[in-house]
């Protein structure tokens, strides 16, 4: 895999996931100590991922001339976000949320919340909530989208592709906080645009990563979608299929290639946006995104080529 | 149904390159006569192994 942007693996080594999360769970546990065992068993993964996407918005903070102690409780307030938003996307893909997470994810948003409110400006003091307000509506909006392709099977059009990055927008208002506490306001604008354009292609390399999973929950992706049309399959015969053999049709019948084609024209429009927003660790983000997609499409083709010869 | 506004995501080009590689997905079907160590290896090529561990996003 084609390495990610330097400035994203310093701050991670800097700030590494696990005292990120701990700071979470000591947050969590004076706001709701009731539920402290609750917070102590929850694994890592559901504050966040130790990945270079995660600390995007604290590397462009860092290369814009934000300090390294400004840092951390702001990757805290990421990490609070993050497990309200995790919660819910648990029982929105699979219906199976368990109890003490479905707990957590309401006091994990009253901190995030307030930790919200305790960065905005005094002189305007529900900019960043009514940001997440805001947001949270793009968020709706994708999983409208989301919901509607779960009832039947259609082909997506572009512009849905587009819409389902919105699924990451909550994380916009950090986007907002690093860019008014870095003097780079004005560039809050092409950043959010270009970190929703990331995370469309990022959305649909994940879907093609998951065609088994999200078959087994009815949750019919982009390319779990094209993969079954190429397949004929119908919604009312969809129990005789063996999830293990989508992986096989996606790139016997290239929909995986068209599908990292979709992602690759994301990644060059998020690049763009980065340009004008002078958000360069984005920028080279959208780069290597865009590297990795030609890389396994080149694979795929190799693949395709000798299979054909078999 | 009220529609928040969201942002222009695409200029008219990318947004008809996206749509041009969305068409040939009508047209997929699965290839049929495949041996099976290269069904494995395609198998391969669309894992969640594939794009590496959850650190290297």
């Amino acid at each position: 895999l084609v390495d990610l942007p330097r400035e994203l693996l310093d701050v991670r080594d800097q700030h590494p996931w696990p005292s990120v999360a701990a700071g979470a769970r000591q947050r969590l546990k004076r706001r709701a100590p009731e539920l402290s065992d609750y917070v102590d068993e929850m694994p890592e993964t559901v504050f966040g991922l130790g990945s270079g996407f995660f600390y995007l918005p604290a590397a462009q903070g860092r290369a814009w001339g934000l300090g390294n102690d400004w840092l951390p409780e702001f990757l805290i307030l990421l990490a609070l976000g993050h497990a309200h938003f995790a919660a819910q996307d648990l029982q929105i893909d699979s219906g199976r949320c368990p109890p003490a997470l479905t707990l957590l994810s309401d006091v994990a948003l009253l901190e995030y919340l307030s930790a919200l409110r305790d960065r905005t400006p005094t002189s305007s003091f529900t900019q960043y909530t009514d940001l997440h307000d805001l947001y949270y509506r793009w968020y709706v909006r994708a999983l409208d989208v989301e919901l509607r392709h779960r009832t039947r099977l259609h082909p997506y059009r572009s512009e849905e592709v587009l819409l389902l990055g919105l699924k990451a927008a909550p994380g916009n208002t950090a986007l907002h906080i690093v860019a008014d506490a870095s003097n780079h306001a004005q560039a809050a604008g092409e950043l959010v645009l270009g970190v929703m354009q990331l995370c469309a292609g990022l959305q649909v390399i994940d879907d093609l990563n998951d065609l088994a999973r999200d078959f087994e929950d009815r949750n019919f992706t982009m390319p779990l979608t094209a993969t079954l049309r190429a397949m004929r399959a119908e919604l009312g015969s969809l129990d005789q299929i063996d999830p293990e053999d989508l992986s096989l049709a996606a790139v016997s019948s290239r929909v995986a290639d068209a599908c990292l084609e979709v992602a690759q024209h994301c990644f060059e429009l998020s690049g763009s946006s980065a340009a004008r927003a002078e958000a360069f660790v984005l920028r080279d983000l959208a780069d290597v995104w865009h590297r990795r997609a030609a890389e396994r499409r080149q694979e795929i083709v190799a693949a395709l080529g000798a299979a054909s010869l078999a | 149904m009220i529609r928040v506004i969201t942002p222009d995501l695409t200029d008219e080009a990318t947004g008809a390159a996206i749509d041009a590689a969305l068409e040939k997905l009508d047209a997929a079907a699965p290839a049929q006569e495949i041996s099976p160590p290269r069904r494995r290896k395609l198998r391969e090529l669309v894992s969640p192994q594939a794009n590496g561990d959850q650190d290297s996003w």
